[in-house]
């Protein structure tokens, strides 16, 4: 992948800007370990080198260790390739943060993780889980250290802990429909890049049938996916998206071949509703 | 379940070995153990399905007809709906007090309702709520002093348990021993058994339109209502001063209240407090002297540290109307329309 579509935390590591996620959970749970290699090999021969999981995901995690096997079968270097997984809330309550991650490398079959984070801040656990991960950090078994899901109030009282490392990334849920720019200028000032979940919304009806999304499909010759995921890379975030279905993985190929206007840019913020498909606090009680 | 058949195969297959092997020794003693092994079974199995067989009663239903407005976890993925404008909470006068007919709102009292159990249901269902949405706190007669009651029954935990967060629940002592009542309630209330031969009518005062008692019934109900809380609360006088034992709750009252409106602040969300009104019949028992004990010297206890607002019906005459009510406390559908359609104008919403 080019140069321009990767992001520079601010520790230097660089980081693809298109995260595949894959969350085995659901409905997707009947996803088989043949059908997911076959996720992942045509995600990567598609430029997709960012690969989102977590231990909460099912057998994500498990599936992963024959996909990234198969990789480097085939010639590709593990630097070639961007491992993001997640420290779940049940493990946030044991606390054993080393250990979890530990289990995710072994897991996976990896020597390191390229970016591990708290799924939740989980309250009362989540500042001292994150000092926790830090050592972790520091032992080299992780490149990159963030948090998913946090608001302003939760970086603000992680950022005034005594914490020794500034989050290197948030990830949480923005689209069109929940276009977090409080979040987003925070994060900016504070140089913590942003990963977005949920990036299309899960494509619900109201999504998938706005006119203004359609309309600019229409205008620019591509999908609402890519116009929405398009107004994230224009807007500084990386998006993790689930295109499990080859024609969707390749539309990803098309998305630094156009340039949305500032007016459309506009008009798409215009479609906020602060709606959020996951309700944090039935994901994380107390949050 | 398959854990459950899974033992019992392992245990009965030990039992029939071990009794095998007796058999060599003394057949007498091979045939007690069998019989042992084989009645306890039987009065185990017997308990186990009548266990499964209570929740298929009304008296079983009835206890969580009121937690079906909660979408959970697992729910949210197909009820689409969120960024509600105005919620409350409360027990079971708040139940009964508000219906949101034209403004997306919900109810969040379960029916009986303590403030700790308030603050764990916003806890895990408040990011339903728009950016600065109102959260109605009711303050419900003796809310004040419901720190007393330190000993809930099983029974009422239970219920929260089952619309409630499982790390939530396994994380709080109440909340997890509670938790067997779900499949265990013969346990813990043996004398249920009588509703799997005669069963309770099913509870449907969500239902009720009109008012359905005489002049001459409110008034009883009216001096039912007042005697429950005495006894609840073992208060003799109720225009005395707040009793001795009381302080300590009134002190636990205001902590529940204060860390439920700063849960609120600090997430930009709207607390307001809000007394509901009451029938005339007991409105009329409820004098100034016990209003002012066990009311209003909350309501300033908990605005010295919030400036939030405060709105008090329990005098506005408007909603006294016996014929809004279904008995003394609970409004009846109109009369919950009518008092909501009130409390949001005087919100502006």
């Amino acid at each position: 992948m080019e140069e321009a579509n990767n992001v520079v935390l601010s520790n230097g590591i660089s980081m693809p800007r298109l995260i595949q996620g894959l969350p085995l959970i659901m409905k997707l749970a009947k996803i088989n370990k043949a059908e997911f290699i076959q996720i992942v090999r045509t995600s990567f021969d598609a430029g997709i080198s960012a690969f989102d999981t977590s231990h909460d995901y099912g057998k994500s995690e498990e599936y992963l260790k024959y996909a990234f096997r198969e990789l480097e079968e085939s010639g590709v270097e593990r630097k070639c390739f961007f491992v993001t997984s997640k420290i779940g809330n049940s493990q946030q309550y044991a606390g054993n943060i080393e250990k979890y991650v530990d289990d995710s490398l072994k897991t996976m079959g990896l020597d390191y993780l390229d970016l591990m984070l708290l799924h939740w801040p989980v309250p009362g656990l989540y500042i001292d889980n994150w000092k926790k991960l830090e050592k972790v950090y520091k032992k080299g078994k992780i490149k990159s250290i963030g948090i998913a899901n946090a608001q302003i109030r939760h970086l603000k009282a992680l950022l005034s802990s005594e914490i020794e490392i500034v989050p290197h990334v948030l990830q949480t849920e923005i689209h069109p429909f929940n276009s977090c720019e409080d979040i987003r200028a925070y994060c900016n000032k504070n140089k913590i890049s942003l990963q977005s979940c949920s990036s299309l919304c899960l494509m619900i009806d109201k999504v998938k049938y706005n006119s203004l999304l359609n309309e600019l499909g229409s205008k620019y010759g591509k999908s609402v996916a890519q116009i929405m995921l398009k107004w994230l890379l224009q807007n500084n975030v990386s998006p993790v998206f689930r295109a499990f279905k080859q024609k969707h993985i390749e539309e990803m190929k098309d998305l630094f071949d156009f340039t949305l206007s500032e007016d459309d840019m506009k008009k798409i913020s215009g479609l906020n509703e602060n709606y959020r498909y996951h309700p944090e606090s039935v994901n994380c009680a107390g949050f | 379940m398959k854990r459950r058949k899974k033992k019992i195969v392992l245990s009965t297959t030990f039992i029939i070995f071990i009794s095998a092997l007796l058999a060599f020794v003394n057949i007498g003693l091979s045939l007690i153990l069998l019989l042992l092994y084989f009645t306890s079974l039987s009065v185990y199995l017997v308990y186990y399905f009548l266990n499964k067989l209570i929740t298929f009663t009304n008296w079983w239903h009835n206890q969580f007809v009121y937690t079906q407005q909660f979408i959970s976890n697992a729910g949210y993925r197909k009820d689409l709906t969120r960024n509600y404008e105005v919620v409350n909470v409360g027990s079971n006068p708040a139940r009964f007090s508000f219906f949101y007919e034209d403004i997306l709102g919900e109810n969040w009292s379960t029916g009986t309702q303590g403030l700790d159990m308030d603050l764990e249901i916003l806890r895990y269902f408040h990011s339903y709520l728009k950016k600065g949405a109102y959260v109605l706190l009711p303050i419900v007669p003796f809310s004040s002093v419901s720190g007393y009651l330190t000993k809930p029954s099983i029974p009422y935990i239970a219920k929260f348990t089952k619309i409630l967060d499982s790390l939530q629940v396994n994380n709080n002592v109440k909340l997890r021993t509670a938790k067997e009542y779900l499949t265990n309630p013969l346990k813990y209330k043996w004398k249920a058994i009588k509703y799997l031969v005669k069963d309770v009518p099913k509870d449907n005062r969500l239902d009720i339109v009109e008012q359905s008692m005489q002049l001459s019934e409110m008034k009883q109900d009216a001096l039912r209502w007042m005697k429950i809380w005495k006894d609840e609360f073992k208060i003799e006088t109720l225009e005395s001063s707040l009793p001795e034992h009381l302080q300590n709750g009134r002190i636990v009252s205001i902590e529940m209240m204060n860390h439920m409106i700063s849960f609120l602040l600090e997430r930009g969300y709207k607390p307001v407090l809000v007394s509901p009104p009451m029938s005339k019949s007991l409105a009329e028992l409820f004098t100034p002297q016990i209003k002012e004990t066990y009311i209003d010297s909350f309501v300033r206890d908990i605005m010295k540290v919030y400036d939030i607002p405060y709105l008090d019906y329990i005098d506005n005459e408007e909603f006294q109307n016996n014929s809004l009510y279904f008995n003394a406390l609970f409004m009846n559908l109109r009369g919950r329309k009518l008092f909501t359609k009130r409390v949001l104008a005087d919100l502006g919403l």
